[in-house]
């Protein structure tokens, strides 16, 4: 999972647990305008987060949410306590996505009609204030829909055109069905507006999985060519696929609102279809087909069919009837009563009504397709239930009647999607009783009588409270989403308790992890030392022993939760990365060059403050390699490199610290330029012109107040740049170092330590004091006998290994009035230490060990004393002075 | 040229994109006998496909493409 991810789960959290939060207030102060604002705005910066990926189904959930909460917002739409619930239902199922994301890394297709239906029921709000009886209706449209999409089969509404497919594919499509394949009847009708957004339709249509036939249609009658607008899709696509229903979510997952999938069953394909012949009635064949049935007698029918079949045209409507009845018999030899209707739909040429037919003959071994599932049935009981306790609800005034009518189609609904479609005159006979007297009693009465026998297993209606139908939508959208089971997101608080993986914590509270345990070391460190006053002052050797071991163990602990919290602190590179693929496409747009960037090793850690100090200087960097580095393409061309540029930012871990290699492959700098401007501004003399290194002038745009550009650009050229990446990484106790190449290229190396927080020290010792020396800048630790030791007008200098080395006395640079003391043999100790890229020794009296320490800034009154880079505090209690090695030589 | 355009037929190859359309519709509109060869054509964006339904010119070729050639004939052979 990638860290923008992982980020915005984290942050999506916060924002459900924020909106739950906002919505429950909100609740008990409906009008606060402000805690609605905040509300809004979650929803809206949730939403917008959700966009950067590819999650449809959480998007357009939250859409709704935005428009809903906008319309709150602005006073079209009263927040009411039905809002809040359906907001709380959808962030639940966002909740529960964001669940699915973390565990799969994706959102499973599944759940786009759960989302269209949440989606939906957040919209119908906005549109009206509703009376409590009509949102239940909506509701339990809503569920209705999504009951007839995964299950309707031709009973959903319109006869599906399956007489237009021909015969040939339509029986091709049959032999698959009956050898188990799933056939779905795909509707397609895309927006209207969706070229303008970049959409394909057509495309989309065209790689749909499994089609077995397709074809096209406009929506309406095409105008004149010129009032045709061919920007506004009006056509429609229509396919016949053998595709599992779950790659079908999968393809059509984004847009599953202009999708229509039915379920086709196989025997719905078997439509005779042909001329009809006038006149002759094949009346004895119907006879003798159906006598021939009646015994059992297969064998002799197919024989008759056959025979007829042989004697007609084949594009005659008898001979497809034959054919089919031929092709069932093959597949289907048990189903007799479909050779029955397909014989007996010759007396009158027409088709036989296979959806009919099959509720007919439900109890028998046909595909279970019209059975609605344990959890389906189950929901459709609550419906009912509901609908009744509607019923039950006194009417009062005129208008609720429309409560009637609601619960009506509500009814017809449930009734369709059971294929229970003769009940449906009763309905309409009670609905319209009820209407002409204004009571609901009619109504009541035909539920009660048609429902109370038909569920008789199931709980009585009256059980079941509203609160138990939310659950069971719940259950409901379980069931026809994901057969498992495991999904879930009813919005009881004890049913899901999202635990988040990773805390957010304050940094201050690190921080003071990091100084308690910085405690710890010190005081650690102080049990040596007991040991020794317990050998020494006490004699107790076998005491001292013990305490040792002690604090071998105390120290392993306390160098492991140093650690620990260390790594707590720790940050990948790529949070200062992220940004420069945007800065690096921007900038040479602007400049009009070409410029690959190629980022290696984000997953670079370092401590989080040593992270956020790269920030600016990196940005300096690669906006001077843009602005000096590349050339423009014509220029890189005809100097025989590629057109595009490449600039690579790498980031390595080399023992305890962190490297940043910002190379180009552009100009490089030349140091006879630096070496002129340089001069021409003053900052080197001709002498040292002519004796400068090109490597040393090449170093030069460090310096302060350098710039090779004759024209300040927006971009740089101000003459801060370097010297600002300088400065910022030195203050983090890093190094720069530039390699350039005329001709070839630039090379930055950034070295920073992984964490500032500790820091290893070499204690020297020089009159008597202890000093701290950070082992960075210490190259070596030398006895020289004093004799070696030079004076060159006023400055002592010896030579090591063939170089000179400048010596300085510590105690002469810190003022103290006292010569370097040298040992038994008159050998003086010198410390060597790298400044920039010179070497200098310094005079001490004595080395010591090195040390780790935590080293604390100078405050207060201290804070002005350049010398000393900070304190530290020693096991023994002492204070240990760091030497700040720049600042005193 | 995705489209080229002869004196009374329009020659469609490759994939047709949605900047097309309106130069079609154009066309189509000035000609009263246009034909359309298809046969190099591999996919066309469906507003080029609405103009062809709505001017319904002679399809002088259908594309080669089997797969695009069954969905246009549904859509065209009227």
């Amino acid at each position: 999972m990638n860290p923008l991810l992982e980020q915005f789960l984290s942050e999506a959290r916060d924002f459900l647990q924020g909106i739950g939060e906002k919505l429950m207030q909100l609740e008990d102060d409906p009008g606060n305008a402000e805690l609605m604002t905040e509300l809004f705005r979650f929803v809206h910066t949730l939403k917008g987060n959700s966009g950067l990926f590819e999650f449809p189904e959480m998007t357009r959930v939250l859409h709704a949410g935005e428009d809903l909460m906008d319309a709150v917002r602005h006073g079209q739409v009263d927040f009411s306590k039905e809002l809040a619930d359906r907001l709380l239902d959808a962030m639940d199922f966002v909740g529960l996505l964001c669940d699915e994301i973390e565990a799969q890394g994706s959102i499973g297709a599944t759940h786009a009609a759960d989302s269209a239906r949440l989606a939906a029921s957040l919209r119908e709000l906005i549109v009206k204030v509703e009376s409590p009886a009509a949102v239940a209706a909506v509701v339990a449209a809503a569920l209705l829909t999504t009951l007839a999409n995964s299950h309707a089969g031709s009973r959903d509404g319109a006869p599906l055109p399956l007489v237009d497919i021909p015969e040939s594919v339509r029986m091709d499509a049959y032999r698959r069905a009956c050898s188990g394949v799933a056939l779905h009847w795909l509707d397609y009708a895309p927006a209207e507006e969706c070229f303008f957004q970049g959409d394909d339709p057509f495309f989309q249509a065209r790689n749909t999985p499994g089609i077995l036939w397709k074809s096209i249609t406009a929506r309406h009658p095409w105008p004149k060519l010129a009032e045709l607008d061919a920007y506004r899709c009006v056509l429609d696509f229509h396919l016949l696929t053998e595709a599992p229903r779950e790659e079908l979510d999968e393809y059509f997952r984004y847009m599953p609102d202009q999708v229509r999938m039915v379920n086709v069953s196989p025997l719905s394909l078997a439509l005779p279809h042909g001329e009809h012949d006038s006149g002759l009635i094949y009346e004895d064949f119907v006879a003798d087909a159906l006598l021939l049935l009646g015994d059992g007698h297969l064998e002799g029918l197919g024989r008759a069919a056959r025979t007829l079949l042989d004697l007609s045209s084949p594009d005659l409507w008898i001979s497809s009837a034959l054919r089919w009845l031929l092709l069932v018999m093959e597949l289907e030899p048990e189903n007799q009563d479909a050779f029955g209707a397909l014989i007996e739909s010759l007396r009158h040429l027409v088709p036989p009504r296979w959806d009919e037919q099959q509720h007919a003959l439900s109890g028998e071994s046909l595909p279970p397709i019209n059975c609605l599932t344990s959890a389906e049935a189950e929901a459709m009981t609550a419906l009912v239930a509901v609908q009744r306790s509607i019923l039950t609800l006194p009417i009062e005034a005129n208008w609720q009647l429309g409560r009637i009518k609601a619960v009506a189609a509500t009814l017809s609904g449930c009734l369709k999607a059971n294929g229970d479609v003769a009940a449906l005159p009763g309905l309409e006979a009670a609905t319209a009783m009820a209407l002409n007297e204004a009571a609901s009693t009619p109504l009541l009465t035909w539920l009660d009588g048609k429902f109370q026998e038909k569920w008789q297993a199931s709980p009585p209606p009256q059980e079941i409270a509203s609160e138990a139908f939310v659950d069971r939508r719940a259950g409901v959208a379980q069931a026809t989403s994901d057969a498992e089971g495991a999904l879930k997101f009813g919005r009881r608080a004890e049913d899901n308790i999202a635990v988040p993986k990773s805390l957010k914590v304050d940094q201050a509270k690190i921080d003071r992890l990091m100084n308690l345990i910085g405690e710890m070391v010190v005081s650690k460190n102080a049990l040596p030392y007991l040991a020794a006053r317990a050998e020494t002052v006490f004699g107790v050797r076998e005491l001292a022993r013990e305490i040792k071991a002690q604090y071998a163990v105390i120290n392993r602990i306390a160098e492991e939760m140093q650690d620990a919290i260390m790594q707590v602190r720790m940050m990948p590179v790529s949070f200062v990365f992220q940004r420069f693929p945007r800065l690096v496409r921007d900038t040479s747009r602007k400049l009009g060059k070409d410029v690959n960037l190629v980022l290696e090793g984000e997953e670079t850690e370092a401590d989080k403050n040593i992270i956020e100090s790269l920030g600016d200087p990196l940005v300096h960097i690669v906006r001077n390699s843009l602005d000096h580095g590349f050339e423009l393409p014509e220029v890189r061309r005809a100097a025989g490199k590629p057109a595009v540029g490449t600039l690579t930012i790498r980031a390595t871990q080399e023992s305890d610290r962190v490297v940043i290699e910002i190379s180009d492959d552009g100009n490089g700098i030349d140091p006879v330029v630096i070496k002129h401007k340089a001069y021409e501004k003053g900052l080197i003399d001709e002498a040292a012109m002519e004796r400068m290194s090109d490597q040393e002038a090449v170093n030069l745009v460090f310096a302060s107040g350098f710039s090779t550009m004759e024209v300040v650009s927006d971009l740089s050229g101000r003459g801060v740049g370097m010297d600002v990446v300088k400065t910022a990484v030195a203050k983090v106790n890093g190094t720069v170092a530039l390699e350039s190449e005329k001709g070839k290229g630039t090379r930055l190396r950034l070295s920073l330590p992984l964490s500032m927080a500790v820091t290893n020290v070499m204690i020297v010792e020089s009159d008597a004091q202890t000093f701290g020396i950070p082992m960075d800048s210490v190259v070596e630790t030398v006895r020289v006998p004093r004799s070696a030791i030079r004076t060159i007008k006023n400055n002592q200098a010896t030579v090591l290994r063939g170089r000179i080395v400048p010596l300085k006395s510590i105690n002469t640079l810190l003022d103290i009035d006292a010569p370097p003391k040298a040992n038994a043999e008159d050998e003086l100790a010198i410390l060597v230490v790298r400044l920039g890229d010179e070497m200098v020794g310094l005079l001490v009296d004595d080395f010591h060990e090195t040390v780790d320490i935590i080293l604390k800034p100078m405050t207060g009154m201290l804070a002005g004393l350049s010398a000393y880079s900070g304190s530290a505090l020693m096991g023994d209690g002492s204070v240990l002075m760091v030497l700040n090695i720049k600042e005193i030589l | 040229m995705v489209i080229e355009y002869k004196r009374n037929l329009a020659v469609f190859s490759d994939v047709v994109s949605v900047d097309e359309a309106e130069a079609l519709l154009e066309w189509l509109q000035k000609k009263s006998t246009a034909r359309v060869d298809l046969s190099a054509c591999t996919h066309l964006h469906p507003a080029n496909l609405q103009v062809l339904m709505a001017a319904k010119p002679v399809i002088s070729a259908w594309p080669t493409d089997a797969g695009l050639a069954a969905w246009l004939e549904s859509a065209l052979r009227a």
